[in-house]
């Protein structure tokens, strides 16, 4: 299940993903097969008074691929960490749900996309979210810090999936639930190696 | 995931948004055990309402400070 890569292909991997989610962090319009911003949320039918409380110029920024809440309910006072968090829409939501004594903290690693949460969050009053730069390869938090886990069309990016679901399973606390939405393989990948690259920042 | 340790591990459904004509959209769950195989090597879990997560900087400040007036 360890992904072999050789490192010029990780980094070309990496260096395509950066320079799509950078751009997308301006407005992710057009760059995605897919709706964006409010329409993808409504796509996707997240609740509808969920989405009132927050700016449609946050919302823009949304490019996620599924519900990570239609998965089961966030309990009010729990911690959740959104793995690749955008531009923070889903780590509003679940701060939303998660009331005033719960804690929501989104990682990512593209910076451009951190700074546009950063920004969203100054849009959103809502106190306990924090957004750091974070590679789920290698998460910065102590084990067992977390009731939930959500991450939300992320995964596929990821060149080494195993250490990243290892790094999730270690921070979730005993009994804690991991809920992803995300896009699964279900044919070939073009062989020319700089389609794969393209294809695999989606 | 299951080869990491995770239990009750379940593809839920599809979502309908896919991002290219070879992947398709999709909600999966999946659980931590009450004991897991996971090495404990961090501190020693707190009880809830404090903040065992380590975060550097201005975040972990604004977590330990509570909310901003």
């Amino acid at each position: 299940m360890k992904a072999s890569f050789a490192a010029a292909d990780r980094s070309r991997i990496e260096k395509v993903i950066r320079e799509k989610y950078a751009e997308a962090a301006r407005s992710p319009e057009g760059l995605f097969h897919y709706p964006v911003g409010r329409a993808g949320l409504e796509a996707l039918t997240y609740d509808h008074e969920m989405i009132q409380r927050v700016p449609d110029s946050v919302l823009a920024s949304y490019c996620g691929v599924g519900n990570p809440f239609s998965l089961g309910p966030l309990r009010p006072g729990e911690k959740v960490l959104d793995i690749g968090c955008g531009g923070g829409v889903d780590t509003f939501v679940a701060a939303f749900l998660l009331g005033p004594t719960g804690q929501a903290v989104g990682i990512d690693a593209t910076p451009e996309m951190l700074e546009r949460a950063r920004q969203n969050q100054l849009k959103v009053p809502l106190a306990r979210v924090a957004f750091l730069p974070a590679s789920a390869e290698d998460l910065p938090f102590r084990d067992q810090s977390f009731h939930v886990v959500i991450s939300n069309g992320v995964f596929n990016l990821i060149p080494d999936k195993a250490s990243a679901l290892t790094e999730v399973l270690r921070v979730l606390k005993p009994e804690g639930r991991f809920m992803i939405a995300d896009q699964v393989l279900t044919g070939e990948m073009p062989e020319n190696s700089a389609a794969r690259v393209a294809r695999w920042a989606g | 995931m299951e080869k990491v340790g995770f239990v009750d591990v379940e593809l839920v459904g599809e979502t309908g948004l896919d991002s290219s004509p070879v992947t398709r959209g999709t909600l999966f769950r999946a659980g931590k055990g009450i004991t897991s195989r996971t090495k404990i090597i961090g501190d020693p879990v707190m009880a809830d309402g404090d903040d065992t997560t380590a975060m550097p900087g201005e975040a972990a400040r604004r977590f330990s400070d509570g909310p901003p007036t």
